[in-house]
């Protein structure tokens, strides 16, 4: 079996990394009414994130969007696809995308 | 967004005048010197495929004849690119699975320039079917000169034109495979030489 070193911290970690309590803001989506939704999430789902903005708590769904997230000293610009599983099963589910993906920058 | 086009040759590239609209070539040539290049791993079974596997690193290209070869790479988690020639065999099942695995379908130029006849008219055959498989399953592939000596270099729109039209001939989407064609090698330019992008689906805007 191949033994990946995944450095802690490194940007690729955020899709296995709690969401809650992360600023973010909708870059794309299929829905124009989307793009530009900003705010901190409160809460999370196997599909959606709920995002409280100033003027209101948003639902916004994962699949098809992309978001923009502060994750420590990076910004980052993310797919929500890859982020598209219940939060408990983020941690195995994220570790297996990382490592299936070819030539990821996993050292940074 | 911009375009950017890669190609994939077998020597290493003394002019670059020759390779016309192209803005990345990667040698696939293990003495190459340059700062970006593929580790080539040439494999008649599957024992050998795995010896030499072992030392490869970077962005690794298979080629081989055998087709149980070519399926055990694509299996690979090292293995990204299975690369073309006169001689390869790739089957339903190899294409099917090297878009699960994420690994890159050469379609190369130059086989066809090293064949004559009969074979030639075979070979167009079985590119033509292989092309309708890739859009099929849409697995990820891109399209190359694949030139193993200067002589075979061909400009980027020759290149696209041919297929554009080898593939109206077969009767396929022509101008889907050529947009699939450009998003792929958009792709394999990102992983190569951006240093923002992190993986598929991530990458660095700001630090």
């Amino acid at each position: 079996m191949l033994k990946l070193k995944i450095k802690l911290g490194s940007p690729a970690m955020v899709i296995t990394d709690e969401w809650i309590g992360m600023e973010v803001e909708v870059v794309e989506s299929s829905n124009p009414c989307e793009i530009g939704i900003k705010g901190v999430v409160v809460d999370e789902t196997m599909r959606t994130l709920r995002i409280k903005t100033d003027r209101g708590v948003k639902v916004v769904e994962k699949k098809g969007r992309a978001f923009k997230v502060k994750y420590g000293r990076w910004l980052l610009k993310v797919r929500g696809d890859l982020i598209a599983f219940r939060p408990e099963d983020r941690i195995k589910k994220g570790i297996m995308l990382i490592k299936k993906s070819k030539l990821a920058k996993i050292d940074v | 967004m911009k375009i950017v086009y890669v190609d994939f040759v077998r020597f290493t590239p003394t002019e670059t005048d020759l390779f016309e609209g192209y803005d990345l070539i990667v040698p696939f040539n293990n003495d190459a010197n340059s700062d970006i290049k593929g580790y080539l791993v040439k494999a008649s079974n599957t024992s050998e495929l795995q010896k030499k596997l072992k030392k490869a690193k970077g962005f690794v290209g298979v080629m081989s004849e055998d087709l149980k070869v070519n399926r055990e790479a694509v299996m690979r988690r090292k293995v990204c690119v299975i690369l073309d020639f006169e001689g390869r065999k790739i089957d339903y099942t190899t294409i099917k699975m090297a878009k699960d695995k994420d690994v890159i379908i050469e379609v190369s130029l130059s086989k066809f320039l090293r064949v004559k006849g009969l074979k030639r008219a075979k070979l167009l055959d079985e590119t033509r079917l292989l092309l309708k498989l890739l859009l099929k399953f849409k697995t990820p592939f891109i399209l190359t000169t694949g030139a193993e000596n200067q002589l075979e270099v061909r400009p980027r729109k020759q290149l696209y034109r041919f297929f554009y039209f080898l593939s109206k001939d077969g009767g396929i989407d022509c101008v889907e495979l050529i947009k699939l064609a450009k998003e792929n090698s958009n792709r394999i330019f990102r992983k190569l030489v951006d240093k923002k992008y992190i993986m598929d689906g991530i990458e660095i805007l700001d630090v």
